[in-house]
């Protein structure tokens, strides 16, 4: 069985976008992946372009407005692309579905790979304004991470969807940025969501008010549950915890 | 080597098959007779406490009500305003909740008179010591 079999990219239009920016997000810490994503997609006003399907996928589908919807879509703006998933990805499909963004996104000819996710810390609720944390991969993204300012992460381990589309990046020189902010680990954060869509307006270049965020930031929360929960258990399942290790040549 | 791959495969089917069979075994996090919805919440065990959090966005705080005992903690509070879901496929329709229910069975007996509570950013915290008896061991 090949990588192009286990994952499988569905146009439901041709996109045909040079050169696009692909931004992903995914179930991860604090939902602050999937609230940007959704936030995105509704000021923009993002057309639906395409999914993404595999038999590792649990059986099942989204209905939204009386429309049946993959639950791991691609939608479009201009030059923008974006992949967001509405469930957790299985950790036995993680590293077929890297490699297979990363082939596709190759094959379009993308600029640059901006993941949005989130970073666990203890005192998230003494924090008013979450700061955001960048690991770039290529020229390009540690060009965009020093013109932003946004400071680096240097050390540490990462687990989960977004290391393995890192790991993919670096082996395909492909650029990449992973924007992290500082969220809560189990429950949903669009307080982090909107600290990484002001410094995402600026990587793409769009203005993105937060505001509207903000304002139903109770209401996401509530809706968002089932779906943190799910999250916390898969998260659990691919050995989330040693994120919190110290990695073996720190000292060195 | 094409075998090994083909049966790496396998179990990851299987693999994850399984994962979405617990997804499917999952209890919904509402309880539609008592209108209400499931905070996330977080158990967390120290040396003297256990220190329980659970989310509650939309409420205030004069709405939470927290009793329990030694080993069983309930949390209810109000929403402000009143979450309704129409057309949704689960509820058969038609669903509203008016606020928030959680029980949680404590891993071990608490001292529930000396529990400490906050509630910031809608997240409720309660601390509560342990009932523990120390007793120091000897070095024969």
């Amino acid at each position: 069985m090949s990588v192009e079999e286990e994952v499988i990219i569905r146009e439901i239009e041709e996109i045909s976008v040079k050169n696009p920016k692909v931004l992903i997000g995914l179930p991860e810490v604090g939902l602050v992946g999937i609230i940007s994503a959704i936030h995105l997609i509704e000021t923009l006003s993002m057309k639906e372009v395409g999914y993404l399907k595999s038999h590792y996928f649990p059986p099942l589908v989204i209905l939204h407005k009386g429309k049946v919807k993959a639950p791991m879509r691609i939608y479009n703006y201009e030059d923008i692309l974006l992949i967001i998933s509405e469930i957790p990805i299985p950790p036995a499909v993680i590293p077929q579905m890297a490699r297979k963004i990363v082939n596709w996104s190759k094959d379009k000819g993308t600029e640059i790979i901006v993941m949005l996710g989130g970073l666990p810390v203890p005192n998230r609720i003494d924090i008013e304004s979450p700061k955001v944390y960048a690991i770039p991969q290529g020229v390009r993204a540690e060009e965009i991470t020093e013109s932003l300012g946004i400071e680096r992460l240097r050390e540490g381990i990462m687990v989960g969807p977004y290391a393995s589309i890192l790991l993919e990046c670096c082996e395909q020189e492909q650029d990449a940025l992973l924007l992290s902010a500082e969220a809560y680990m189990q429950y949903p954060d669009p307080g982090a969501a909107a600290s990484i869509l002001q410094i995402v307006a600026k990587v793409l270049n769009v203005e993105l008010d937060v505001k509207p965020l903000l304002e139903k930031a109770e209401d996401l929360r509530i809706r968002l549950r089932d779906l943190m929960r799910r999250t916390t258990q898969t998260m659990q399942r691919m050995g989330k915890m040693q994120e919190h290790g110290i990695p073996p040549m720190m000292y060195i | 080597m094409e075998r090994r791959r083909r049966l790496r495969s396998l179990f990851d089917i299987i693999e994850s098959m399984l994962e979405g069979m617990e997804s499917f075994e999952e209890e919904p996090m509402y309880d539609a007779e008592r209108c209400c919805l499931e905070p996330l919440t977080e158990v967390k065990e120290t040396e003297n406490e256990i220190i329980i959090t659970a989310d509650l966005p939309g409420v205030n705080k004069e709405s939470i009500s927290i009793h329990g005992d030694e080993e069983h903690i309930i949390i209810e509070a109000t929403l402000r305003k009143e979450i309704k879901f129409e057309g949704w496929l689960a509820a058969g329709g038609e669903i509203s909740f008016k606020g928030f229910r959680k029980a949680i069975k404590l891993p071990v007996s608490v001292d529930i008179e000396r529990a400490k509570t906050s509630f910031r950013q809608g997240i409720l915290e309660i601390r509560l010591p342990k009932k523990v008896k120390r007793v120091k061991i000897k070095i024969e």
